[in-house]
């Protein structure tokens, strides 16, 4: 058999398809409209969890830079006092040395 | 192609289901044909931003339509097992069999991958450039199993007396 043949022969021979079930394009779009409402929902209740979380994330990082900010004003306050040690201590081996 | 609202839905589904049952029907069975078809509707539902024209609609349609029904049969492990072993054709096979009967033997006796194409090219009437794009295969593949359905299929059923 060539393919025209064979072509010929299943088209007009094989099974035919089962008709569909009456107003199942009406049942697929009522599934796909409960679908979408789903997914609504969800967009709706996704939107205060994001929110709290960009919220808390906001609040972590300002208290971070308030912490870095102290921890450079102790490290200052500290170098200086560290000169001044160091510029005494100079003096005193300056005055023994003689 | 906007399938926004419930009429553009609804011309959307009478032009393609008939395409989408036909090929569900050949490569599932009637079992889970209203749940499948639901299923590539809803698929292509999801997907109709993608769809960007590069294609014709109706080979996206069947490329939607194919990978849900390997989808199925992977997930009930009938990938590659044809839908009635070749053995219990020949043995079930009488001489009053119909040419209905016959037509659905043949082609139920090719494996999965060969009864894609099959289906495609004799029934569905799609060019192998097509057929390529559904199944997302080169064309000299498609070609080559094609030969082979063919060559099965004509095989079996001069077998059983039918000629052309």
């Amino acid at each position: 058999m060539n393919n025209d043949e064979l072509k010929s022969f299943l088209k007009t021979s094989s099974s035919e398809v089962p008709p569909s079930l009456l107003g199942e394009e009406n049942a697929i779009w009522r599934k796909i409209e409960t679908e979408r409402t789903k997914s609504r929902r969800w967009f709706w209740a996704f939107i205060p969890l994001v929110t709290a979380s960009a919220v808390v994330l906001i609040s972590i990082q300002q208290t971070r830079q308030v912490q870095n900010a102290e921890e450079d004003f102790l490290y200052q306050e500290w170098s200086e006092f560290a000169k001044d040690v160091d510029s005494d201590v100079d003096i005193d081996t300056v005055v023994l040395g003689k | 192609m906007g399938i926004g609202t419930k009429n553009d839905f609804i011309l959307f589904y009478e032009a393609h289901a008939a395409k989408v049952r036909g090929l569900l029907f050949r490569l599932v069975g009637e079992a889970f044909l209203s749940d499948l078809t639901q299923e590539v509707f809803m698929k292509a539902w999801e997907n109709r931003k993608k769809f960007k024209g590069e294609s014709e609609a109706s080979t996206w349609v069947y490329r939607i339509t194919y990978n849900t029904a390997i989808d199925h049969l992977r997930k009930n492990k009938k990938r590659n097992e044809p839908l009635i072993e070749e053995t219990a054709v020949t043995e079930s096979l009488e001489k009053d069999h119909s040419n209905r009967q016959l037509a659905d033997m043949a082609l139920n006796s090719l494996d999965l991958d060969h009864r894609s194409v099959a289906v495609l090219f004799y029934l569905q009437d799609l060019a192998v450039k097509e057929i390529s794009e559904v199944i997302g295969i080169p064309e000299g593949t498609v070609k080559s199993r094609l030969n082979h359905a063919r060559l099965k299929m004509s095989e079996f059923l001069e077998g059983k007396g039918v000629s052309a």
